[in-house]
């Protein structure tokens, strides 16, 4: 079977080789300018119909292999475009929308190559041309691309004056909404601000949607933290729902949104607990922020004056910030990084995964680092090779526990305990780091894609999988702990998900967990329209700024850490060689699907390997 | 002082209640026929929800599976999934191992709710069915846990060479509004024997 395909497949070259050595005929060179001009005004039906038309694709491809990519780059990047705002958005969504569209709305983009970026409005005048969406869902669009008529719709900008010496100057704009609420402060120092409405109007017309998102997430990231998370004492369910309904806050972005979601926990936390409290004991709460409110009421149950129960506990010492005895100090922090990374690669020894894991850093240094994550459990960071633990994972898990850091730096059996807890998303970050050597070795260029995050995925789950069957204190740490800690609440639905069904774990990663993250296809095409267009544009240009380019401009090692937004978005600045070699390596995209569907077999033959080895149902 | 003065300003002004929503009559969803190439199953589908396939991986698993995507609802998908998993499949070892896998909680002690298995026919075939509800992350890596509540229902039917599923996902606030349109699906799924 696999003959008579390559077969086919050289045959269809020769006879295209054939074709290409009489040149392009009349028709063909007619077709070609209708795509080049239906692309050149980002019409979707002209991406279409190239990408039906494989036999004029194949001949351009052996005439001018530049010249085809490129074209085929913008199809796919205007169908990837076309596809994210076809997709249902609920009105809950926007942000999701408005960041996917951040993405691909940039000034040197596919997109901007096609006339629809970097002012966002034109994805509205796009939308009006080639579509027919219902009026909810262009009102949605107007939202997520910032629209200043959509957004500030009804809203009214009050000056706010200052009187020195007698003359009276204009420090910012208070900003109230149709119903007279409070929105936002527009500030003198502020990047919009301007002497009236209508100037940061027109100048908020030329910022891309990234710094209009950049902007308005900074601003009520600015009121939650100085307004609310710093400046209020107010834990009750009425003042929750306001906090939660503030107009500001539907601009928060993605760790924003983190923060705010942590903060109607811990308030509904020490809503909990203070239901069952004394009037004296809520008195002294008072004048407390949320964050000292929870360290206060942590205190009340070391010295066991309030009768709760364990759950609720465990849930406030969870939510709390730490006191400064249970914060990492920077000798603990050394200490437990230094015994963490021996006992992370003995501890996962035993499930597939982890063998695996262990076999790689047998032969690769394990850089472990326990620091603030901004906003995640982990990461593996390929600038500098290391496995980062979030410090507030540690330190959750410690204060959940009744462990201090000085305890835990001379308790093995608490070290075992943090060891177990850690060691799934451990492997998930392993995962990622062997992703990017194996790239290294193969010497590709690797995009940040789905497919990355269902391998991770994969690999976590079926450890927790394997850990759960064979290691009880794994799996009484992980229920235990399940019971206040997001972070192993994720771990164990994670695995739940991966045992019910492999076959539909891959689709359902890219469709509820990873959905921001672009395909591999996506990503591909998104470098290859930047990398194309920048190589053909470097046909014009003169030896002088082609020898600047060449000279300063970034190289392959350096272009191999970015990700497939920053090379398009910086393929002005990378030399041609790096170019053409990137180029080359996601033109053959069979070498990273091939790798993806091993990885994915792989994770599929492992569960049943266990499965049968265990003798009983793989649940 | 600012902050004295902000704090006035966003705590006493009125809350947004914003402007009354219209409600719009929900439209009777239009459906289509659907078949298998292979000819392992058909049945009928919404016209406007998106259809993928993976075919590379349909060709490496022997695995037909179609994937229907609805309107999406609290930063989640409304998905429906059709395949056929067959007797030498790499998946599971025959249906009452998938029905094992789907309709109790494997780690047991969670919050998640499975309901019972109950056997049914669909298109005059012995069937069982069985749903779940299920706290589902938004997303695993953010320490933020945020969550959605899933409500799932199974169709599972043997067949002489395997077994088909019928799964369907959504969030528990659109469930009852696409139930009807998996159910649709379910009653006109013709399988081969």
């Amino acid at each position: 079977m696999k003959r008579i395909n390559l077969i086919t497949f050289l045959l269809s070259l020769a006879l295209a080789g054939s074709a290409a050595a009489q040149g392009l005929t009349p028709q063909e060179t007619s077709r070609l300018a209708a795509f080049e001009a239906g692309l050149s005004s980002a019409n979707p039906v002209a991406a279409r119909a190239l990408g039906t038309d494989k036999e004029l694709m194949d001949k351009l491809t052996l005439l001018e292999p530049e010249r085809a990519a490129a074209l085929r780059a913008k199809a796919a990047a205007l169908a990837d475009f076309e596809r994210q705002l076809d997709k249902e958005w609920s009105s809950d969504q926007t942000r999701n929308l408005s960041a996917s569209l951040a993405l691909r709305l940039t000034r040197e983009g596919p997109l901007a190559r096609m006339g629809l970026a970097p002012q966002p409005e034109k994805v509205r005048a796009w939308a009006a041309r080639y579509k027919t969406y219902s009026s909810e869902k262009t009102l949605l669009i107007g939202k997520a691309v910032k629209d200043w008529d959509v957004i500030f719709a009804g809203f009214s900008f009050n000056p706010k004056m200052q009187n020195s010496g007698g003359t009276s100057y204009l420090t910012g704009w208070t900003v109230k909404t149709s119903t007279g609420a409070y929105f936002l402060e527009i500030g003198r120092s502020d990047l919009i601000f301007r002497n009236t409405a209508a100037e940061m109007k027109t100048f908020w017309l030329d910022l891309t949607l990234k710094e209009r998102n950049d902007y308005l997430g900074s601003k009520a990231a600015g009121l939650l933290s100085g307004v609310f998370i710093d400046g209020s004492t107010r834990t009750d369910a009425t003042f929750q729902r306001f906090v939660s309904g503030f107009p500001a806050f539907e601009y928060l972005d993605a760790s924003g949104k983190g923060r705010l979601d942590r903060y109607v926990s811990q308030m509904q936390a020490a809503e909990e607990v203070k239901a069952k409290l004394s009037a004296s004991q809520l008195a002294g709460l008072k004048t407390q922020t949320v964050e000292q409110q929870m360290l206060q009421l942590g205190s009340l149950f070391d010295k066991s004056e309030a009768k709760t129960g364990v759950v609720a506990e465990r849930t406030l010492d969870a939510n709390r910030p730490s006191r400064p005895d249970e914060t990492l100090s920077a000798q603990n922090n050394d200490l437990i990084t230094g015994m963490l990374r021996s006992s992370l690669v003995n501890e996962v020894k035993g499930s597939a995964p982890g063998d695996k894991v262990a076999a790689f850093y047998a032969a690769n240094k394990l850089e472990l680092a326990i620091e603030s994550c901004q906003g995640c459990h982990a990461k593996y960071e390929p600038s500098t090779g290391r496995i980062v633990i979030d410090s507030e994972l540690v330190q959750q898990y410690l204060r959940a526990n009744n462990i201090s850091p000085d305890a835990l730096v001379k308790d093995k059996d608490a070290m075992a305990g943090l060891t177990k807890y850690v060691s799934p998303i451990f492997v998930h970050e392993a995962t990622h780091q062997m992703q990017h050597k194996w790239a290294a070795d193969a010497g590709i260029y690797k995009p940040y894609t789905q497919e990355d995050e269902i391998e991770a995925l994969s690999m976590e789950a079926l450890h927790t999988t394997q850990k759960k069957a064979s290691d009880p204190r794994f799996r009484s740490i992980f229920l235990t702990m399940g019971k206040s800690s997001s972070y192993a609440q994720q771990r164990v639905e994670v695995s739940k998900r991966f045992e019910g069904n492999q076959k539909e774990f891959g689709d359902f990663v890219r469709q509820q967990y990873y959905y921001g993250v672009p395909s591999f296809e996506a990503a591909s095409s998104e470098v290859l329209t930047a990398v194309s267009a920048e190589l053909e544009r470097r046909r014009g240009l003169g030896a002088a700024e082609i020898g600047e380019i060449e000279s300063y401009g970034k190289s392959l090692s350096e272009v191999r850490q970015m990700s497939a937004r920053e090379i398009a978005d910086s393929a002005l600045d990378i030399k041609s060689a790096a170019l053409r070699k990137i180029q080359a390596d996601l033109l053959n995209g069979s070498v990273y699907t091939r790798h993806y569907a091993g990885a994915e077999d792989w994770a599929l033959s492992m569960r049943k390997a266990a499965a049968k080895k265990s003798g009983v149902p793989a649940v | 002082m600012f902050k004295t003065l902000t704090l006035l300003m966003v705590f006493c002004l009125p809350a947004c209640a914003g402007p009354a929503r219209k409600t719009v009559a929900p439209q009777p969803a239009v459906f289509k026929a659907f078949a298998m190439e292979d000819k392992s199953f058909s049945c009928e589908v919404p016209a406007a929800w998106q259809q993928k396939r993976d075919l590379a991986k349909e060709a490496r698993d022997k695995t037909p599976q179609l994937e229907l995507l609805g309107p999406r609802a609290e930063k989640s998908p409304v998905i429906i999934y059709a395949a056929f998993y067959s007797k030498e499949g790499k998946y599971f070892d025959g249906f009452q191992d998938y029905i094992d896998r789907n309709s109790k909680d494997s780690w047991g002690e969670t919050e998640d709710k499975y309901g019972p298995v109950k056997e049914t026919a669909l298109g005059g075939r012995k069937a069982f069915v069985f749903d779940r509800e299920v706290k589902t992350s938004i997303n695993p890596e953010s320490p933020s846990g945020e969550t959605v509540q899933i409500v799932e229902k199974f169709y599972v039917i043997p067949a002489a060479e395997g077994f088909f599923a019928l799964h369907f996902y959504a969030p528990k606030s659109a469930a009852k509004k696409h139930l009807p349109v998996f159910e649709r699906l379910a009653k006109t799924f013709k399988g081969k024997n």
